[in-house]
């Protein structure tokens, strides 16, 4: 199957998926269908990343990108830089360990991913589940380098502050 | 990463992707319909090729799709059609426009009505007919179930479409990029038209037959000598807002 018939057969199966996330942030038809075409052009220049297509993952990734160009065109429709560039005063990075994870187990990471804003989420997922370096994951969300940086140190920091807060309730 | 954290990450969003597979909003506006048409068009015409130099495939592409049908520029009379080939603008994609020939000797409302008898087994069609004001254009809707039509909407939609038209309101463009098929051919022992083009989902076809009074037009997904099968197998109607779905 070549990229093409890819592209066509991922458009008839989650269209719909895509409309119902798009008008979910937008609250607008119009709106909704601009932004799943503009998905759509996104999708294709990364199709080689997308694998099985009837697929739990790519139903996700494709919800993320569609979420992602929502919000973007929130943003220009609110002409709102300044929530971006406040994040890039964000000191050194910070991390959470690998054995934080281990210890509490993933009902509780689940927990506090779910409370974690959804910007911050999206990077982390194309970052570390999806495996994509911070460039690609710019370019995917459709935002700066350094706004994808000052994102995902965000939510390392925001996770672990959840994370040791889920450890004391444990 | 750790492997929790990864299963915790893909957890939270497919649970999270899972819920919009159920919702009200299901159709779309059909200018969001033609131009994504357009955009898959376009990339299957252009899939051997990086996506920088797809307008330059698209335009040989036209070069070849007009060549190949065999139809030369300007309008000439062919059977019971005259035919123009074009270019669409937008995308840069051949086309060819057919009209009835002879509209000025035919009826210029609907005075009998045709229906499609033989509609493919074991879908439950409903049929939606309609007029224009005018009573020079009849259209016919088969559509399967909501449930069926969701279950079935990524391999085959199944819906398909019946019209008739006089000959004086019978004008239709087919965008003709290489992977489209145009052939003259004999419906009924009437002239006419299949085009057909393969989708993932299966054969597009549209059948346009001169009836001799009107024009018959068909579109479906199936393959083609079904689809020129279940275009001749058509029968006079008496009530055409009325009439049962006749298998």
């Amino acid at each position: 199957m070549d990229n093409s018939e890819k592209f066509e057969l991922i458009y008839h199966k989650y269209r719909v998926l895509m409309y119902r996330v798009a008008y979910g942030v937008l609250n607008n038809r119009q709106d909704a269908e601009d932004a799943v075409q503009s998905a759509f052009v996104k999708i294709y220049d990364h199709i080689a990343d997308i694998g099985e297509i009837d697929s739990p993952r790519t139903r996700s990734f494709l919800m993320v990108v569609t979420r992602n160009v929502c919000l973007n065109e929130l943003r220009s429709k609110r002409h709102d830089s300044s929530a971006e560039l406040d994040e890039l005063d964000i000191a050194a990075e910070e991390s959470v360990e690998d054995e934080v994870f281990s210890a509490i187990g993933v009902a509780a990471i689940e927990k506090a991913l779910r409370e974690l804003p959804e910007k911050y989420r999206d990077v982390l997922y194309l970052t570390v589940f999806r495996e994509y370096d911070l460039h690609g994951a710019a370019e995917l969300l459709g935002i700066t380098y350094e706004n994808a940086k000052s994102r995902l140190q965000r939510a390392r920091k925001k996770l672990a502050e959840l994370l040791d807060k889920e450890a004391v309730n444990l | 990463m750790n492997d929790n954290f990864k299963e915790a990450l893909d957890n939270v969003y497919n649970e999270e992707s899972a819920q919009y597979l159920i919702g009200k909003l299901t159709e779309f506006s059909p200018r969001f319909e033609r131009e994504m048409d357009k955009m898959i068009g376009g990339k299957k015409s252009a899939r051997s090729v990086g996506k920088h130099a797809f307008k330059i495939v698209l335009i040989a592409a036209a070069c070849a799709a007009v060549l190949g049908i065999s139809l030369t520029a300007g309008a000439a009379a062919t059977q019971g059609f005259t035919t123009k080939s074009g270019i669409e603008k937008f995308w840069n994609k051949p086309t060819v426009t057919f009209k009835a020939a002879g509209a000025e000797n035919a009826p210029k409302t609907l005075e009998k009505y045709y229906t499609l008898k033989g509609l493919p087994e074991g879908l439950d069609y409903t049929r939606q007919p309609s007029i224009n004001d005018d009573n020079t254009r009849y259209v016919v809707r088969y559509t399967p179930s909501r449930e069926d039509y969701m279950d079935n909407v990524f391999m085959s939609p199944n819906e398909i479409k019946f019209a008739q038209y006089t000959k004086d309101e019978f004008e239709t463009t087919f965008e003709t990029p290489k992977y489209v098929e145009v052939k003259q051919i004999k419906i009924g022992g009437t002239p006419g038209y299949l085009i057909t083009s393969e989708r993932v989902f299966g054969t597009q076809c549209y059948v346009i037959r001169d009836e001799g009074d009107y024009i018959l037009y068909l579109s479906c997904i199936m393959p083609a000598d079904e689809a020129v099968a279940l275009a001749e197998n058509v029968v006079l109607c008496g009530d055409p807002m009325n009439e049962e779905v006749l298998r």
